[in-house]
């Protein structure tokens, strides 16, 4: 009897144990699932790119004003011309960093427009966020600096600062400031169909991806 | 109560932005002292109850040799130095919950643990820790880019040199601890 009962414990107590170490497993799995979208990223930014790819987020209309001064919708460009994607980028005029790689990396992708004659379905759209500064006339300085040609590239600052909160909460993109008196932010290349919707988030550095998933969105809409 | 005292203190609002504000911060001070809180927390509630539930055989029989627990533990400490994670922590209200909840849980489940698991065990988590800390530290010391959009690439390269820092004086205190340890205590206990 008391055999068999220290016996009908041990199996208990095995039982138990195993029981506590698939409870762990399943808690830690789960855990590390949550952080990392289901093992498949480790950053905001991708996880971001994931979500966007997934389920298409349209875009809100905000208005802005280009570097001519003019008001109008943010996926506008004042010729009332939706047939285009649209490849999306943020930045700030005064910005001594990352914006100066995102203008060399607009100037390519300008580049590659006009040489391939692709104005009519693509062109490139660059959103201040410092509504405060980014006035028509410095956009309108920073196109000059950068060479943007107007049919293929604009650049535009929401009228207001709620406009231009919606506006980088859409995208994904969250602007710190880094206490040198500048700002500092996720960028990428992000591409919108013509008919308004977030579809693809592009790292920089693949300037030739960003350019195919906006042709192709252009291409799908027609 | 110590560990609750600590607690409370982490989560006063100006402690926790003012900890949160910068990622060395946040994974340097903040993170370990909620696994502290925990640690402490874990102690009281065994010294209040006579017949302390946690110290029982019939507990224990979940956690043989403390395996599980120290499992439970590597889990939650890797998952809080996920660059994502670090970024929903400061930006979204349900993440943080879970950030403070699922750390002073592993606290409080490494006191439970540790004493229980033996060299074997030890090793494991204390290996799996440092390394993971260890590798973090170098992508955050070489990424050439912010891997947390809400801290700034210096801020990144203090909290990877503070990580190998970390992991480096984690894995020598151990092995000092190891190297003293009487031979019985090398293997776990039942």
């Amino acid at each position: 009897m008391i055999g068999r009962s220290t016996q009908e414990t041990r199996l208990g107590s095995v039982w138990r144990g195993i029981v506590g170490f698939m409870t762990a497993l399943t808690a830690g799995v789960t855990l590390l699932a949550w952080a990392t979208d289901g093992f498949a990223v480790l950053t905001s930014d991708a996880s971001r790119a994931r979500a966007v790819a997934r389920a298409p987020q349209p875009i809100p209309e905000v208005s802005v004003r280009d570097s001519r001064g003019v008001i109008h919708d943010v996926l506008l460009d004042g010729s009332n011309d939706q047939s285009r994607a649209v490849i999306v980028d943020f930045i700030f005029t005064r910005c001594i960093t990352l914006c100066s790689t995102l203008g060399g990396i607009y100037q390519q992708l300008q580049r590659a427009i006009v040489s391939q004659g692709l104005e009519d379905r693509v062109r490139l759209l660059t959103i201040s966020f410092d509504v405060a500064h980014d006035t028509p006339d410095r956009l309108a300085l920073h196109a000059r600096v950068m060479g943007a040609r107007p049919d293929v590239w604009s650049l535009v600052t929401p009228t207001t600062q709620a406009g231009a909160d919606t506006l980088l909460q859409t995208f994904g993109v969250q602007v710190i400031a880094d206490g040198a008196g500048q700002w500092t932010h996720n960028a990428a290349l992000h591409i919108v169909t013509p008919r308004g919707e977030l579809v693809r988030i592009v790292s920089l550095d693949d300037v030739p991806s960003a350019l195919a998933a906006a042709l192709a969105s252009a291409d799908s809409t027609l | 109560m110590r560990g609750v005292l600590l607690l409370v203190m982490l989560v006063l609002p100006p402690v926790r932005g003012w900890l949160e504000a910068s990622m060395t911060a946040h994974m340097l001070i903040q993170i370990p002292l909620l696994l502290l809180a925990g640690w402490l927390a874990g102690s009281h509630v065994s010294r209040s109850r006579r017949s302390s539930w946690s110290r029982s055989s019939r507990a224990s029989a979940w956690n043989p040799g403390g395996a599980p627990g120290l499992l439970l533990v590597a889990a939650i400490a890797t998952t809080w130095m996920i660059p994502r994670a670090l970024d929903l922590a400061v930006t979204s209200p349900q993440a943080a919950l879970l950030k403070f909840v699922t750390l002073v849980i592993a606290g409080a489940v490494l006191r439970w643990s540790w004493g229980r698991s033996g060299a074997p065990g030890q090793a494991f988590l204390i290996g799996n820790v440092t390394w993971m800390m260890a590798v973090a530290g170098l992508l955050l010391r070489d990424a050439p880019v912010r891997v947390c959009t809400s801290y700034l690439t210096s801020d990144q390269r203090y909290a990877g040199t503070g990580l190998l820092l970390l992991a480096a004086a984690l894995g020598v205190r151990w092995f000092v601890v190891w190297l003293k340890m009487p031979a019985p205590l090398a293997v776990p206990t039942r």
